[in-house]
C-alpha cells in the first residue's frame, strides 16, 4: 500500500483504522508518507543527524503504540505533529556541548568529498545556520523547525503547539533577533 | 495576526532549514524496536571520540617533535658558542660555587645545582639572554660549559636525565635534558669529555 502525503486526508480514516487494527502494511504506508517530514523536524530541532534518527525512531514507535488513542476529533496531521513536538521537547539535550565540540573536530577530519567550492560553502553555511538554531531554547527551536522546515503558517503552528498565535509570533520574533545577530556574517557573505 | 516580513534572516532560514530525506535505516530501526534507541548516537559519539583522541595524540606528537629538539638545539648552539668564545667575556669570574649560584640567581632567577665541593675548576658565569645563563669551568685541562635556560615548553621526555646513556656521552660533545621549568645543556670542548664534565654537579656519583 502506497500512501502519498497529499491524498492522505482522503484515505486517512481507512489507513488509521487499518493501523489501529494492527495492519503492518498500513503502518508502513503511514511511515512512507511522513518519514521525511518527521525526520526533518527532528533534525532541524536537534541539529544532529544521529539524535534526529533517535527522535524519529522514538516518534514512530510512539505512533505505533498510541495510534489506538487517536479518536479522529482533531486532524490526523495535527495529532501527528503534536506527537513529533512532544518527542522533540522530551528528548534530552544530553552531551550537547561536548557533542558540538567533537562534531566540529569530526567534521574537520571527515571533510565533504565534493570538490565544488560552492557546495562546500553551502554546506558550511547550512552547518552554521543549524548550529545557531540548535543553540536556541527548545520552544524557539520547535517553532523555527515548523515554520521553516514545514513552511507552516503561524496559525497552523499555534494549533500544533496548542498555544496562541501571539505566542508563536513572540517566539519566532525572539528567535529571529537572536539568529540575526549570530548569522550576520553569513548574510554579508551571501 | 500579521506574520513577520521576509527579512534577510528568514530568507537564510528558508534556504538552509528545508526538509531532508530520512535515512533508509529508520524503517529497520522501527521494525526492530529491541534495538537501543541511542545505539546510533553511541556509535557516532564513540567514533568521534576516537577521532578526537587521535587528533590530540597527533597534536601532542607534533608539538613535541617541533618544540623539544628546537629548544634543545638552541641551548646546544649556545653551549658550543660559549666554548668557542672561551672565558674572556665572562661577566662574573669566580671559582666559588656559592658565589656563582648567588650571582646567577640574582641576575636571572635561575637556580643552579652547583655543589660547594665540586671537583671541577669553576671559572665564572655569563648571562647569555634574559633567561639563559652559561657557567664556564674546567675538568682537568678540558674546557666545559653548562648552559641553563628557562622554558615554558611542554616536554614529553622529562626523565631523560635519569635515563642517561653513558655510551652517548663518550662520543657526543653536548647533552641536554629538562628539569622543572629549566633546560640544561652540558658541553665539553673535547669529544668524550662529557662524562667527566658531569662532575660539575655529581660528586662521587651522587646526584644533587
Amino acid at each position: 500500500m502506497v500512501l502519498e502525503s497529499n491524498d492522505l486526508e482522503g484515505k486517512t480514516r481507512d489507513v488509521i483504522a487499518a493501523c489501529q487494527r494492527g495492519e503492518r502494511d498500513a503502518f508502513r504506508a503511514l511511515f512512507e508518507a511522513y518519514q521525511d517530514k518527521v525526520y526533518s523536524i527532528a533534525l532541524r530541532y536537534s541539529g544532529d543527524r544521529a539524535v534526529a534518527l533517535d527522535i524519529a525512531q522514538e516518534i514512530f514507535l510512539k505512533l505505533l503504540s498510541s495510534i489506538g488513542e487517536y479518536r479522529g476529533n482533531a486532524g490526523f496531521e495535527t495529532w501527528l505533529y503534536r506527537v513529533v513536538v512532544n518527542c522533540c521537547l522530551d528528548h534530552r539535550r544530553r552531551t550537547r556541548r561536548i557533542g558540538l565540540f567533537i562534531e566540529s573536530l569530526w567534521q574537520g577530519f571527515s571533510a565533504p568529498k565534493q570538490s565544488v567550492l560552492q557546495d562546500l560553502m553551502r554546506a558550511e553555511m547550512e552547518e552554521q545556520v543549524q548550529r545557531s538554531v540548535a543553540s536556541l531554547s527548545p520552544d524557539q527551536r520547535i517553532a523555527i523547525a515548523l515554520r521553516y522546515t514545514e513552511g507552516f503558517s503561524y496559525e497552523r503552528i499555534a494549533e500544533i503547539l496548542n498555544c496562541s498565535m501571539g505566542t508563536v509570533a513572540s517566539r519566532l520574533n525572539r528567535a529571529h533577533k537572536i539568529l540575526e545577530r549570530r548569522l550576520s556574517h553569513l548574510r554579508e557573505r551571501r | 495576526m500579521v506574520e513577520t516580513q521576509n527579512t534577510a534572516v528568514e530568507a537564510l532560514l528558508e534556504r538552509h532549514l528545508g526538509a531532508v530525506q530520512a535515512p533508509g535505516e529508520l524503517w529497520a530501526r522501527i521494525q526492530n524496536p529491541a534495538r537501543n534507541v541511542s545505539a546510533t548516537r553511541r556509535q557516532t559519539v564513540a567514533r568521534k571520540l576516537a577521532w578526537a583522541l587521535l587528533a590530540v595524540v597527533v597534536f601532542a606528537g607534533t608539538v613535541s617533535s617541533f618544540r623539544e629538539p628546537k629548544s634543545f638545539a638552541v641551548n646546544e648552539a649556545a653551549a658550543l658558542q660559549a666554548l668557542a668564545r672561551g672565558t674572556d667575556d665572562l661577566e662574573f669570574k669566580s671559582a666559588k660555587a656559592m658565589e656563582i649560584r648567588t650571582w646567577v640567581r640574582t641576575r636571572t632567577g635561575i637556580e643552579l645545582p652547583l655543589p660547594q665541593d665540586s671537583p671541577v675548576q669553576l671559572l665564572g658565569a655569563r648571562v647569555a639572554a634574559a633567561d639563559t645563563v652559561e657557567v664556564a669551568y674546567r675538568v682537568g685541562d678540558r674546557p666545559a660549559t653548562l648552559v641553563v635556560s628557562k622554558t615554558s615548553a611542554a616536554f614529553f621526555e622529562r626523565d631523560r636525565h635519569r635515563k642517561l646513556n653513558r655510551e652517548a656521552l663518550q662520543v657526543a660533545r653536548t647533552y641536554s635534558w629538562a628539569e622543572g621549568s629549566q633546560l640544561f645543556t652540558l658541553a665539553c670542548a673535547v669529544p668524550g669529555g662529557l662524562e667527566a664534565a658531569c662532575s660539575l654537579c655529581h660528586v662521587y656519583g651522587k646526584q644533587l
